[in-house]
């Protein structure tokens, strides 16, 4: 009975638990009922109990074939192998193992770690920029997206082609094709050593540094859109990119006088053909820098026209005429274009133009003396005489400051070298100036050395002794011309001249008419031995010794005669003779005579003389 | 010792299952399939299938094994109805937490209908050990009546008496502190520091006293308290019962469906 009673309870409760339930479970819908959730929004519209065979095979789970029943496009790639569901990783995995669903409406069936998906297993390598691209959506979007279906569905990854121009603009506008790499590769956009010489114009000299902006320039396009020109560009004609800079004034091609290897003179100098105008350059003037002939200053546009037209050109057009018309104007009759030195002929050789003209016994030199070596355009040097001759005074003539060797040209002239120039004037500068008779005296009487036959200026010494011979040595006491100095005596008007000498310092001063006479009437000359000598010494002091005794020894006392006793050197007469002091004294009438009238001649032993000593004391001895 | 054994084995599954999924449990829904254990935890999964179909067969083994234990009278003899109860609670415990986490703590759908039902009948599981424990039984369970346990009390009273080795006035402390509405916890204390003043701890005597105090602890409840238990564990019944037949009921169609969608767990 308890155990009914029991019963009833549980079939009550169970009953009433089991409403309670039904009313629980029933707030949800009966696809809820036996879902372990709720689908993702995608799948939503399966979200029903009828439905769950649609995905899931009985007894067999959920199996791919059903997936890509729906998923079309997914089924589409693995066919082809294509995508990242067709590697061989992936395509054999069941989908649901990265795409399982039941985890509510909101879950993220396609999730995947974008910083570690492997893309390479998509089948296109991320390689350079693509691998550093942080955001997938800047490839993975709608606008990259060629299929309009798949392109309407921001979360989908799939839809994405490989060519560059899938999601790069073509900034070509399609003059490149379509194959970027041919020039791009993955790193960057900007090609760094992109090689020119496939295109029909290799880069060469200048053009290879040049920034590729310079030629290909943008370029504004209709619809107003800037566009870079790389193919097609006009190349063919320098001035397709260049400025004519000559304004047309030059009728050859550009090429002729430049190249790409810059603009310089230099270049065009190497470069331009002067055979192709009317004046091709021979000789030397095929060294000549354009500049010289072409006048550099001149703008751009009149650069090189000098000459156009012109058929023959002077020489003169460029050179002056150092000959200043006296040859003409015909230069090529003398001269070729090797050279101005190198003559047709050298008789007409104007030595004038250049820097030495020939003058004087220069003129008159063959050629050769100078120009000893093979051309006569050799260098020669010529700004001394010595570059040519030799100098006879052997550098000893030199200023007496600088003590250089002094300039030929202060004494010798081209007129030869005889005679110098050098005068009386600029002798009176020497530290010997001429005096006296020195100034008649020929230079070579004191210059020429005698020994060494040659003359010589220097140290020929500036005392007598050095030129004239000192005939008084061993016969003038030296206290009269100490150190031989003859002007003590002597004067350069002349030898005799000797008033200099002072007579008075000797024991024998000059008085009276000694004064008068001459030096060779008391200082004779010996001549012995061929040569003359002049007496200075040891002469002896009697009056004597130079006079004659006219009284021929009447006065004479122990062999001696003093002259004294009558006479002074004031003269011979009258006489200090007082004949009061003398045996017979003059008085009375005897006073007034004459002394002849006592004193007759006499002659005796030949000679003819006064006699005064006649020993008549007494009036007889004279009156009768 | 047994009872400690089996409720070490459910603590360490539950640490052990929560340690293993606790980074799997706590994602929200969403998040989840992108755990890297998720192939294993999800309710398919070979560990959250595995979870469900053991945690079913110990719900199944707990529930007809003590069922029919108790019902067959061929099987009485098979071990005490106590320890049957006992097993019959740690397999329906041990059971209910594998399917938890075989749900991945999922809560939706009919099979959730079977899945709240488990708690329930888990829940009042529970409830009813608390009464059933406060019902005095004889040792193969069956409660006793009014009389029985006044008779049990005086056998006891009189066997405090013939203590000799306690005064007078520590029996008198006792018999008060055995009929005094406290916690068993408080009258074992209470009773130990009384006997180890006049009894050696391990006599037989100390023993008994200890015994006693549990004993008497069952039966100090008044006569109305036990009338309630007895009452509340008879309706217990009426809600435990439906409890377990609709989780029964609903896991068998859950069980049907997964089977006949093709999860086979490791059978494939």
């Amino acid at each position: 009975m308890k155990q009914k009673k029991y019963l009833r309870l549980s079939i009550r409760a169970l009953w009433h638990i089991a409403v309670m339930g039904g009313l629980f479970v029933g707030t949800q819908p009966i696809s809820a009922q036996f879902s372990p959730g709720p689908l993702y929004k995608g799948h939503e519209e399966l979200d029903d109990i009828s439905k769950c065979t649609e995905c899931h095979v009985l007894g067999h789970k959920v199996q791919n074939e059903k997936c890509l029943n729906c998923h079309d496009e997914i089924a589409w790639l693995l066919e082809r192998g294509r995508g990242y569901h067709a590697h061989s990783t992936v395509r054999n995995q069941p989908c649901y193992n990265c795409h399982s669903d039941h985890h509510g409406r909101n879950f993220q069936i396609i999730r995947f770690d974008e910083k570690n998906f492997d893309h390479n297993l998509t089948g296109y390598r991320l390689e350079g920029a693509h691998a550093r691209i942080d955001d997938c959506r800047k490839c993975h979007n709608s606008q990259n997206i060629r299929n309009a279906e798949l392109s309407k569905d921001p979360d989908t990854w799939l839809g994405l082609g490989t060519d560059c121009l899938n999601c790069h603009e073509d900034e070509h506008r399609g003059t490149l094709g379509t194959d970027c790499k041919k020039c791009h590769n993955l790193e960057s956009f900007k090609i760094e050593d992109f090689n020119h010489d496939k295109t029909d114009f290799p880069l060469r000299g200048k053009h290879a540094q040049v920034d590729c902006k310079q030629c290909h320039k943008k370029e504004l396009l209709a619809d107003g859109s800037e566009f870079l020109r790389y193919a097609d560009v006009p190349h063919t004609r320098c001035t397709d990119c260049h400025d004519d800079v000559h304004r047309g004034t030059i009728s050859f091609d550009c090429a002729a006088c430049h190249t790409e290897q810059g603009f310089k003179w230099s270049i065009v100098r190497r470069r331009f053909n002067h055979r192709k105008t009317n004046y091709p350059l021979e000789g030397a003037h095929r060294k000549v820098d354009c500049k010289k002939c072409h006048d550099a200053s001149n703008r751009l546009t009149a650069l090189f026209a000098e000459f156009r037209g012109e058929t023959i050109q002077d020489c003169d057009r460029c050179h002056d005429d150092p000959h200043e018309g006296r040859f003409g104007t015909q230069c090529s009759e003398c001269h070729v274009v090797e050279s101005f030195y190198l003559l047709k002929d050298m008789s007409k050789f104007d030595h004038s133009v250049t820097d030495f003209p020939l003058k004087g016994k220069h003129a008159s030199v063959d050629c050769k003396q100078c120009h000893t070596s093979q051309h006569y355009s050799d260098p020669l040097p010529h700004n001394h005489c010595t570059d040519c001759h030799e100098d006879a005074h052997r550098g000893e003539i030199v200023d007496p400051v600088t003590k250089a060797v002094t300039d030929c040209a202060q004494c010798h002239t081209e007129e030869g070298f005889s005679p110098s120039t050098f005068d009386i004037d600029q002798h009176q500068t020497t530290a010997f100036p001429l005096e006296g008779v020195h100034i008649a005296v020929p230079c070579v009487d004191c210059h020429l050395d005698q020994g060494e036959n040659r003359w010589k200026f220097e140290n020929i010494g500036k005392f007598c002794v050095d030129c004239h011979e000192d005939v008084h040595q061993g016969f003038l006491d030296e206290r009269f011309y100490p150190n031989q100095r003859c002007e003590n005596c002597h004067q350069t008007e002349s030898w005799s001249d000797i008033r200099a000498f002072d007579h008075s310092v000797t024991d024998f001063p000059l008085e009276g008419k000694h004064r008068e006479v001459r030096c060779g009437d008391c200082h004779r000359a010996d001549q012995a031995e061929g040569s003359v000598q002049i007496q200075f010494r040891d002469i002896s002091q009697q009056c004597a010794s130079c006079h004659d005794d006219i009284h021929y020894g009447q006065f004479e006392e122990d062999g001696r005669t003093d002259c004294q006793r009558c006479h002074t050197p004031q003269g011979w007469k009258p006489s200090t003779f007082d004949h009061n002091t003398a045996r017979f004294r003059l008085e009375g009438k005897h006073a007034e005579l004459e002394c002849s009238a006592c004193h007759l001649p006499t002659v005796r032993d030949g000679h003819t003389y006064i006699l005064y000593a006649n020993g008549k004391i007494h009036c007889a001895d004279c009156h009768r | 010792m047994y009872i400690t054994i089996l409720v070490v084995i459910e603590i360490a599954v539950f640490i052990w299952l929560v340690r293993l999924g606790h980074s799997y449990y706590v994602l929200p829904l969403e998040e989840r399939p992108f755990h890297e254990l998720h192939r294993q935890l999800k309710p398919s999964g070979d560990i959250g299938h595995g979870l469900g179909i053991v945690g079913t067969l110990m719900i199944l083994i707990g529930v007809f094994g003590y069922m029919t234990r108790k019902r067959w009278r061929a099987l009485q003899r098979w071990g005490r109805l106590k320890y049957w109860l006992e097993f019959h609670i740690f397999l329906c415990t041990l059971g209910p937490m594998l399917v938890l986490f075989h749900t991945a703590f999922k809560f939706g759908g009919i099979v959730s209908i079977s899945f709240w039902s488990m708690v329930t009948v888990v829940l009042s599981g529970v409830f009813g050990r608390y009464v059933y424990v406060r019902i005095p039984q004889t040792v193969e369970g069956r409660a006793l009546d009014w009389s029985e346990i006044e008779e049990i009390k005086r056998t006891v009273e009189q066997r405090l008496k013939g203590a000799n080795e306690l005064s007078d006035e520590q029996k008198q402390t006792i018999w008060q502190i055995w009929n005094a509405p406290t916690s068993l916890w408080k009258k074992k204390r209470q009773i130990k520091r009384i006997a180890r003043k006049s009894v050696d701890r391990g006599s037989p005597l100390y023993d008994w006293l200890i015994e006693q105090t549990e004993l008497m602890h069952k039966l100090s409840s008044d006569k109305e308290r036990i009338n309630l238990y007895k009452r509340l564990f008879k309706y217990w019944h009426v809600f435990h019962l439906p409890f377990a037949i609709i989780m029964l009921l609903i896991m068998l169609i859950h069980v049907g469906v997964s089977l006949a969608l093709g999860f086979y767990w490791i059978f494939d």
